[in-house]
């Protein structure tokens, strides 16, 4: 990912918030991947939180 | 990409060829993300992928033109995450320090040009896939248009970042969704938990991003009013080691992301070396300011003879 700027992070997503939302769109990822996920998701919901409020 | 900026432009201000003519009879590779008649695109996945019925329009305007298709070159995953070493072919090399990652996605075709194997090859950015390849493998990287040297001020930096995230994911799960289901567990693990990662986004999150884009690229507009190109940086640093990639532990080093945003078109100079690896700049310029990108791609070149 280009730019994990801390300034667009979404700390308050959970490891478990972002499972569930991985197998909405069909994946079942396993814990390892989930712990591995978990900072780009953050990243990715603090850049949306961003553009909403911009 | 073209080997030489500089010697394509005298050939063709000294008339020793027509611009038809440089593509006569000119090998080239496609990226593997694009269709080639015959050939499975497989976008460097074990995803399945049938054979392709006609060739993608770039393809088919370039051999049109009398240039010769070679076949595909290596791609990160769906043009999205890499290197990677769980995928049916193992990443394209850097051909100047091979324990370097050759940046992405247009890995195999900037290291095709670079190590000569043809003049000219097929890439697509999603991020910084034309520069940054390009640059690491110094050789000049199109991405879009624009050309000379200015000061100044861009807009929201983190917005602009922030947006082209939310487009590129949400997009990218959307495109992936239907074979997600059936195939996931086929996915590269880096791209898998990417996607994973995506999925906290909706179709809100993207329509947000989107509604932005109008404005993002009049405040680019403005940033740029009376330059004809703007020089920034292209890569911070060197390419990082496969190992520090594979860990996590490498930094971002590019400044693409604004560009591929807004759309301004943007080209990749190779401008020197920095423990004995490429570096680049980047151009950017207004919509349809391409030539003048060369002139400014050509002047550094110049310099660095």
């Amino acid at each position: 990912m280009a730019d994990r700027s801390g300034e667009n992070r979404e700390e308050g997503l959970t490891a478990e918030d972002l499972r569930r939302a991985a197998l909405r769109v069909g994946l079942a990822p396993g814990d390892e991947d989930v712990a591995e996920a978990l900072s780009a998701a953050r990243f990715l919901l603090g850049a949306a939180r961003r553009v909403e409020r911009a | 990409m073209i080997p030489s900026v500089a010697e394509a432009g005298r050939r063709l201000r000294a008339g020793e060829t027509a611009a038809e003519e440089l593509r006569a009879g000119i090998p080239f590779l496609v990226k593997d993300v694009m269709d080639m008649t015959g050939l499975a695109t497989t976008c460097g996945s074990a995803v399945p992928a049938r054979a392709a019925s006609r060739d993608a329009a770039c393809v088919a305007r370039l051999a049109a033109a009398g240039a010769v298709p070679l076949g595909k070159a290596a791609t990160y995953e769906f043009a999205m995450t890499g290197p990677a070493f769980d995928l049916p072919e193992p990443p394209a090399v850097n051909p100047h320090d091979a324990s370097r990652i050759t940046g992405g996605s247009s890995s195999g075709p900037a290291v095709a040009v670079a190590a000569g194997l043809c003049r000219v090859a097929l890439g697509t950015a999603t991020s910084g896939s034309v520069r940054d390849p390009a640059a690491h493998a110094a050789v000049e990287g199109l991405a879009r248009a624009g050309a000379e040297v200015a000061e100044v001020e861009w807009p929201d930096y983190a917005l602009l970042v922030a947006a082209g995230a939310v487009v590129l994911h949400a997009e990218a799960l959307e495109a992936h969704r239907g074979r997600l289901r059936e195939h996931g567990t086929l996915y590269g693990a880096g791209l898998r938990r990417r996607l994973a990662a995506s999925a906290v986004l909706g179709p809100a999150h993207l329509a947000a991003a989107r509604a932005l884009m109008p404005r993002l690229r009049r405040e680019m507009d403005a940033a740029m009013a009376g330059c004809e190109a703007v020089v920034t940086a292209g890569l911070l640093a060197p390419a990082p080691t496969v190992e520090a990639c594979l860990s996590g532990g490498a930094a971002a080093a590019a400044r693409h992301v604004p560009f591929n945003v807004t759309g301004h078109p943007a080209l990749a100079v190779p401008c020197g070396r920095v423990r004995g690896l490429p570096v680049a700049l980047q151009a950017v310029g207004p919509w349809g300011a391409e030539g003048a990108l060369f002139r400014v791609g050509e002047a550094v070149e110049a310099q660095g003879r």
